[in-house]
């Protein structure tokens, strides 16, 4: 109940003081506040860690890529990989053994960065002892799995190996063509062993912290600010422009917005979000940015249990959500609807994949659907349970969904609004019949959607079980050739939409607000903007 | 009187002792763990990560563990933020929550205060009607209400304060208000209504008939009496305002406790949970002792043994 007011009293607010909403107008101050060369922007959260290896909240890895450099880094307009700490590198024919040349790039106390600094940290992140929530992420490197599950204990049998001070030798599970955007990420940033040990846990605060990204840490407040500055021992200093950036851990959208209208933010943050209500209010200004984003927005359907096992049922269901209608006329920022898991637009340019098209909306043959497994009109269908975790738009989607099912099936469903760790607890322990799902992609490919539903994985929520789609998943994963492995998920994500273990409503979108000084921020699909190529300039 | 204390201190600690207890069997009958989130974790890193923490060990052991580090002023490590401690987090929210606690019981107490003494001294005349009016609205308006109006007009409007954050006394104003004047309005209507009971009452009208100015009656005889209910009210609130707000910390992105509690309870985060209950609590139980004898050294009729 004090939510909701909450959100009628933020409504109100955002109307009256965006009313005059002038396509040339910007939103709140356009006089910059900070001096030269700093940045303040919105980082939502207080980092969970700064530790590479542990870091696993967006917040954290916001930050952590910034102080820490990889094989690899993003291209802020693409995010393709370009060299980083690697100056080059080759593969072998059968894409397995990844040879890197690293460059004379230097850490913050002057040490060179060296390919010992990887094996150490890699091994530690795989290294179950370590309790690194994102191990699994490394487990395409040879015997990684074995190692995390205790099932092999020598790290040398690990598939990684320095070959001498400048040269590191990878050997993968299976040729994973995205391995270059892998090595740009958190858990694949190299260590420095000595300063590890050293100081324990309190190895990341800013007095002990050694770092080879393009800032160093000058200061952290707990759950407040984080401040960076400039590293100039980073091996492409004059590329960065700004000296100084502040990271504020503000986890009110409302409050951000409103510090960003006074000008003290100076970006609302890859981790800030704009007010879903404030929204109609603020599109119009000409600082307000909007993208697609490479994540799908689902339901998972548990397909063990009556009535959703049957097939038929899980198809009535999809085929009787108006999606055009959840995305254009329910949440109103940007959506586009799907029909099937993957957003093949989004990944068409770097992968060529196609997603095979799933079912539209078609009431009658849903109807039909729902006759042929035993309840024409919707009679004696059980009332289904429906939960989502605690969120304005999910209630709302929820809602929709409800409405339209007992409209065009006559089935009715119960909605559950559950806290967020309930919500996980239940889905994991496949205590549920629908529950709100959603999924963003790790890196481009079409992969890092369809590994999820693989058959045992911890992540299949539905607990689906199809032999077709694991075989096909697993023929993609070896498949060297980039045409042959499209084909191969297509074939997978063909499964998946034909027997609709989850129903794919769209693909999500973000918001951001750039002030008209800041340049560097490209849109694009991850919302993920390197702030090492982030400039600011003189005033309009 | 020392004695008292002492006894009351000592009491204390069961006390504690059963809402620890309380709060930790119901924390963990929740479901969910710290550790999970989105991307499931590898169980065997999970089972890492418990044992790390002792969580895998039988519940009694557990809590004992806890009162047992307790008793040497060590909060345990936070779950959620690996390499902070409990110790960590309360030391750096407590104080900022004890200064904006400050200065909104001085908000409370000015405007409280003044309003409901002018009350009871003009009752039933303007000044009367316009302060229970104002003090009316003061309760009815909750502060995540109050807190954004306040923003709208001091900071989006006529930009004399900042909106948010916590950079030095200008930033404690619109915070300290928000928070402030919904236990200045309790002030005010308990201030005139202790007053306007004392007035009427023997030992003033003696007062009076000796010849003492109406100020002296005012101050020196019928306040003291007519606080009483004032004071009662404070010890509690006070508590409450020290620890923290949860809705007025997160309006203005202020980094104090107030927020602790429910994130922490949210993330499963058990033992930074369990250390703000700690805190809390002990707060409030204190806050009461203050209160008792408060009691015995403004009203002469109350009287320890």
């Amino acid at each position: 109940m004090g939510w909701r007011l909450l959100l009628i009293a933020g409504a109100l607010l955002a109307s009256c003081t965006c009313a005059r909403s002038d396509p040339e107008a910007y939103f709140g101050s356009a006089r910059r506040m900070h001096p030269p060369g700093t940045l303040f922007f919105n980082n939502g959260a207080e980092p969970q860690s700064l530790d590479p290896g542990l870091v696993w909240d967006s917040a954290g890895n916001e930050l952590v890529r910034e102080l820490f450099e990889g094989l690899t880094r993003y291209e802020p307009r693409t995010l393709a990989p370009e060299p980083g700490i690697a100056e080059r590198w080759e593969v072998s024919p059968d894409g397995l053994t990844w040879t890197f040349h690293l460059r004379d790039a230097v850490w913050s106390d002057g040490r060179p960065v060296t390919a010992t600094d990887f094996t150490y940290a890699w091994t530690r992140v795989l290294d179950p002892l370590t309790g690194a929530q994102y191990a699994n992420m490394l487990w395409v490197v040879r015997n990684g799995e074995a190692f995390t599950r205790g099932k092999l204990r020598d790290p040398a049998q690990l598939g990684i190996r320095a070959r001498g001070p400048k040269t590191l030798e990878v050997r993968l599970e299976y040729p994973a063509p995205w391995f270059l955007e892998l090595t740009a990420y958190s858990p694949f940033f190299p260590l420095r062993r000595d300063v590890v040990e050293r100081h324990g846990e309190a190895w990341t605060r800013p007095e002990h912290i050694v770092t080879n990204g393009a800032f160093r840490l000058r200061s952290w407040r707990l759950r407040y600010e984080i401040e960076l500055e400039k590293n100039p021992t980073y091996w492409d200093a004059q590329d960065v422009a700004l000296q100084r950036v502040v990271a504020m851990a503000i986890d009110d959208s409302r409050t951000a917005l409103r510090l960003y209208q006074t000008g003290t933010l100076d970006w609302l943050g890859a981790n800030g979000r704009v007010p879903p209500e404030s929204e109609p209010f603020v599109r119009g200004f000409r600082d307000y940015r909007t993208a697609l984003r490479l994540g799908t927005y689902f339901l998972w359907l548990q397909t063990q249990k009556p009535p959703l096992d049957d097939v038929r049922v899980r198809r009535a269901l999809n085929m009787a959500i108006d999606k055009e209608a959840i995305a254009t006329r329910v949440l109103k920022a940007g959506q586009v609807p799907l029909t099937h898991l993957v957003p093949d637009a989004l990944l068409r340019e770097t992968t060529g994949y196609v997603s095979p098209k799933g079912d539209g909306f078609d009431p009658d043959q849903a109807r039909a659907l729902l006759a042929e497994a035993g309840f024409p009109g919707g009679k004696g269908f059980p009332v289904l349970h429906y939960q989502y975790n605690t969120d304005e738009a999910h209630r709302q989607v929820g809602e929709a969904i409800q409405s339209m099912w007992r409209e065009h099936l006559g089935i009715r469903v119960q909605l559950y609004n559950m806290e967020y760790k309930v919500h996980l607890d239940r889905m994991q322990a496949g205590d549920f019949q629908i529950a709100r799902g959603g999924w963003w992609a790790d890196y481009q490919d079409p992969s890092s959607f369809l590994e999820q539903l693989r058959p045992g994985s911890a992540q299949n929520h539905a607990r689906w079980d199809s032999a077709g789609y694991g075989q096909a998943l697993e023929r993609g994963l070896r498949a060297v050739d980039p045409s042959e492995r499209n084909r191969h998920y297509a074939e997978a994500e063909a499964h998946l939409v034909r027997e609709v273990p989850l129903i794919p409503l769209y693909v999500y979108s973000y918001s951001d607000f750039v002030k008209p000084w800041v340049e560097g921020i490209h849109p694009n699909n991850r919302h993920l903007h390197p702030i090492r190529a982030i400039r600011v300039v003189g005033s309009p | 009187m020392i004695r008292y204390v002492l006894r009351r201190l000592l009491g204390l600690v069961p006390v504690l002792g059963v809402i620890l207890a309380l709060a930790f069997t119901l924390m963990r009958l929740a479901p969910g763990g710290p550790f999970d989130q989105d991307r499931a974790v590898h169980p065997t890193v999970k089972a890492q990560l418990e044992a790390k923490y002792q969580l895998d060990k039988p519940l009694p052991v557990q809590f004992l563990a806890v009162m047992g580090s307790y008793l040497q002023g060590d909060l345990g490590p936070s779950y959620r933020y690996p390499g902070r401690s409990v110790n960590e987090f309360i030391a750096a929210g407590f104080p900022v929550s004890l200064q904006l606690g400050l200065v909104a019981l001085s908000f409370a107490l000015l405007f409280g205060l003044l309003a409901g003494i002018a009350g009871a001294v003009w009752q039933n005349r303007w000044p009367d009607h316009s302060a229970m009016g104002l003090a009316l609205l003061g309760i009815s308006v909750p502060n995540f209400i109050l807190g954004p109006i306040l923003i709208l007009i001091f900071s989006l409007s006529l930009a004399l304060l900042p909106a948010a954050r916590w950079d030095g006394p200008s930033h404690m104003i619109l915070p300290g208000a928000t928070l402030g004047l919904v236990y200045a309005a309790y002030v005010a209507r308990l201030t005139r209504g202790g007053l306007l009971e004392v007035i009427r009452q023997d030992f003033v009208r003696t007062a009076r008939a000796k010849g003492l100015p109406e100020r002296l009656v005012l101050f020196r005889h019928t306040l003291r009496a007519g606080l009483l209910p004032v004071v009662t009210f404070l010890g509690p609130a006070m508590a409450g305002l020290f620890t923290g707000s949860l809705v007025v910390e997160k309006i203005f992105n202020i980094p104090g406790m107030g927020p602790y509690f429910v994130d922490a309870a949210l993330n499963r985060d058990y033992t930074l949970a369990l250390g703000v209950v700690l805190v809390d609590a002990a707060f409030l139980l204190l806050a009461n002792l203050v209160v008792d004898v408060a009691y015995a050294m403004i009203d002469p009729r109350v009287k320890y043994a």
